[in-house]
């Protein structure tokens, strides 16, 4: 009740607030809310295009596979059943929306507004059918499929080319715009969006965001059209295939029976391969050796085998558009790659611990099997959490020293010397605030395992949303309680050897002082977990299998 | 090898196993039968120390597994009716990883040997995911029988399995037995107790209501004379 009332007051805090984040997109002007949604939507469809992995078209259910595969229809009876169908839950999603942004105010303009976010969300949901549909063809018939698509594929190399040459362009006019305030930007974008080439090219995304942004009935009247036309010509791309879909249709729809049947039996909601994918070979284990170092290894596979190319192009965009944002006029190709390397130090640190969850927040499902190990838990608590520290911690560890490698010659920044004691301290604080992390977050789930999603996939949700936003706070909380101790003597041992070898290096000294601390503290609640671990009852913990 | 002296697991005000005394002697199959709800999962669990008993000890191989898990764990196997295997490693990588938890000597000529007597060869770089649930069954054994326990517990070995499959888990547990291990196996399947087990314990309502061979017990029940395994069940649990 208490995290389904947090996640109520985030809803209200974030969407129906007068004043909050969401509501004040609505100060924009016309042609900027416009552009806005042409970009979100451009992004939002090449993210689909670069990112989206499934090969089935739609989500089939494993009942529709059964007797709809099965039944005296066409292969595009099927596609324009699945198409209609998909369409209520769409409606429904927009009608939500709608009511969130409007913060429950109704109106007949709200509701054309309903009706053309709908025709959005149908435009994406058949774009990315269609994508699947092209991947499929592309992967069953390898050489002989790109013949088979060659006019789709024609017109994306088109649209590829004809983005190329207009951002060519346009791009630094855009950029220069943008370096006088960000009106001045948004004007810049939206003459290019609306003259030449980069009109045509946004044709399609203008006309599908023009009836949402209506603002009367008759701007809706008019835009309409040209949206319809949009979403008839998707329609026509995805019936219009002849892709023989049922097979991977049926591979997704087992997948996803699978994790429902997972989640009823209380094993969390895993995430089963594709029977066709292959795992990514790794040394093998050795016999002999420690069982917090199999654990580790164990762990490390897993975080090997699942982060995928996505979660790596998601952080690279992530810290590109921070660094990009943050960026003065005259900073030099050096300086931006390294404030890129240290932006992306930061995200692994600081939100890598929370984002992979390749330790007993994963694991925890599988208590019973852990329980019957010969290992106390002290050795499965360090274990757990030992691989994600090495592997965060390597990677945040490379990227700061690859950002002091590409600036070493850079005559700007302080002295080399001076910046070698700031690497040398930011490597010895990075493993510390990961372990304090990792700590916080496997000590959660271990003494409020109810409250913890336990598997690999996040819960969706209000009550989901509360539970995180409270043990967030918490976090934050013990992770400033842990870090007292050590800045205590951090300070100290930076005020004592202040004198002795300098400002910079006395900061690394007490950096490297304060880590200690961090790490004894981290050894000392590694013992208590441990002991929480041993004395755990899967019966007891609400993660129990029947 | 196996002995358990007054088990008793309350869950809240509920009984699910009380005051359970019996033990298991190298070579010999002990089948735990009862009807559902009786305690055998309950049990199984508490020997192998996934949950610890309200009173009562457990000991393995002379440890007990209350004032030494480590050491007793490190002596029996649990093989569950529900194979969990970790998504992401693959068979023969649960074989290695397992193999290191127990410190299994001579691990790396068992696992090929292990992976052809349970016919997983083929599937040695397969993740669960693509395994049947008889394979992932097979899996799971493979992994309990990697360190050559001392005892060995079985909760329903043969679920999921095609009938050669089922042919040779029943030789492989007889096979082990004679090896010198104590096995505890739990099934419902009473033409397997009979057929392999050498005694037998009934369970009723957390109680034990009979333990030992067949014509042991029905020295008690001379009106069971005759009777099979299957008709002295129903009647010592009221089930008929």
């Amino acid at each position: 009740m208490l995290a389904f009332s947090a996640g109520v007051f985030y809803l209200w805090f974030m969407f129906l607030r007068r004043g909050g984040p969401v509501s004040s997109l609505g100060l924009l002007g016309p042609d900027t809310r416009e552009t806005v949604a042409v970009l979100f939507l451009g992004v939002i469809l090449v993210l689909n295009w670069a990112l989206q992995t499934s090969e089935t078209p739609f989500p089939f259910t494993l009942a529709e596979t059964q007797f709809l595969f099965a039944a005296p229809m066409t292969r595009r009876q099927v596609l324009l059943f699945k198409i209609f169908r998909s369409q209520m839950a769409l409606v429904i999603s927009a009608v939500v929306t709608v009511f969130l942004f409007r913060r429950g105010a109704w109106s007949f303009v709200t509701l054309l507004h309903a009706v053309g976010l709908w025709l959005g969300y149908a435009v994406l949901n058949l774009n990315g059918a269609g994508m699947g549909l092209l991947r499929l063809s592309l992967a069953q018939h390898g050489v002989s499929g790109v013949r088979r698509r060659t006019g789709t594929l024609i017109v994306f190399a088109l649209l590829a080319g004809a983005l190329w040459w207009v951002g060519r362009q346009d791009i630094p006019v855009v950029t220069g715009a943008f370096n006088t305030g960000w009106r001045a930007g948004f004007t810049a974008l939206s003459q290019v969006l609306h003259s030449g080439a980069g009109a045509i090219l946004s044709w399609p995304l203008r006309a599908v965001v023009d009836p949402f942004l209506a603002t009367t009935p008759l701007e809706f009247l008019s835009a309409l059209p040209a949206a319809l036309l949009v979403f008839g010509v998707h329609v026509w791309w995805v019936v219009g295939s002849s892709i023989a879909f049922e097979e991977a249709a049926t591979d997704h729809a087992q997948r996803t029976a699978k994790r429902i049947a997972a989640l009823r039996a209380g094993r969390g909601w895993t995430e089963p391969r594709s029977s066709r994918a292959k795992p990514l070979t790794s040394a093998a284990l050795n016999p002999a050796g420690s069982a917090a170092g199999a654990i580790a290894w164990k762990n490390r596979l897993g975080i090997k085998r699942e982060f995928t190319m996505r979660s790596l192009v998601l952080v690279g965009v992530a810290t590109a558009v921070g660094v990009m944002s943050l960026r003065g006029p005259r900073t030099s190709s050096s300086e931006l790659l390294g404030a890129f390397l240290l932006f992306g130090a930061g995200m692994v640190t600081l939100l890598g611990p929370l984002a992979l969850r390749f330790d007993l927040r994963r694991d925890l499902e599988m208590l019973e099997v852990l329980k019957t190990y010969p290992v106390r838990g002290r050795t499965v608590v360090l274990g757990e959490v030992g691989a994600l520290l090495l592997v965060l911690s390597l990677a945040a560890g490379a990227l700061t020293t690859a950002a002091f490698l590409v600036t070493i010659t850079n005559d700007s920044l302080p002295a080399l010397a001076d910046r070698l004691a700031i690497l040398v301290s930011a490597l010895a604080g990075i493993p510390a605030v990961i372990a304090v992390f990792l700590l916080v977050q496997n000590t959660s789930v271990l003494l409020f395992p109810a409250w913890v999603t336990v598997g690999p996939q996040r819960a969706v949700g209000l009550e989901a949303t509360g539970q995180r936003l409270l043990l967030t706070i918490g976090s934050l909380l013990a992770l400033v309680f842990a870090l007292i101790p050590a800045a205590l003597l951090f300070g100290a041992v930076m005020w004592l050897s202040g004198d002795v070898v300098g400002g910079p290096w006395s900061v690394a000294l007490g950096a490297v002082a304060g880590a200690a601390t961090v790490g004894g503290e981290c050894w000392v609640a590694v013992q208590m977990l441990g002991g929480v671990f041993d004395r755990m009852d899967p019966s007891s913990a609400g993660i129990a299998s029947s | 090898m196996l002995q358990v002296r007054g088990l008793t697991r309350l869950y809240d005000q509920l009984v699910a196993v009380e005051d359970l005394s019996f033990s298991v002697a190298p070579g010999e199959v002990l089948g735990l039968v009862g009807p559902n709800g009786a305690g055998k999962t309950t049990t199984l669990r508490s020997l192998c120390g996934v949950i610890q008993p309200t009173r009562g000890t457990v000991e393995i191989g002379g440890v007990d597994l209350g004032r030494d898990p480590v050491r007793a764990k490190g002596q029996i196997a649990f093989m569950p009716d529900e194979p969990h295997l970790f998504d992401y490693l693959t068979v023969e990588e649960h074989l290695r990883f397992t193999a290191r938890l127990y410190k299994a000597t001579g691990a790396e000529a068992r696992i090929p040997a292990l992976l052809t007597e349970l016919e997983l060869s083929e599937k040695a770089s397969a993740l669960p995911t693509e395994l049947s649930r008889g394979m992932r069954q097979k899996l799971v054994i493979a992994c309990g029988l990697i360190h050559d326990p001392k005892a060995l517990v079985f909760d329903e070995p043969l679920t999921g399995l095609d009938p050669a499959g089922i042919r040779r888990m029943k030789q492989t547990i007889v096979d082990r037995a004679r090896q010198g291990a104590a096995v505890l196996l739990s099934s419902h399947l009473l033409h397997l107790v009979e057929e392999i087990c050498t005694r037998v314990l009934i369970l009723q309502r957390g109680r034990m209501v009979a333990i030992g061979t067949i014509p042991e017990i029905l020295a008690g029940r001379p009106d069971l004379q005759g009777k099979s395994l299957e008709d002295i069940f129903l009647a010592l649990t009221g089930s008929a």
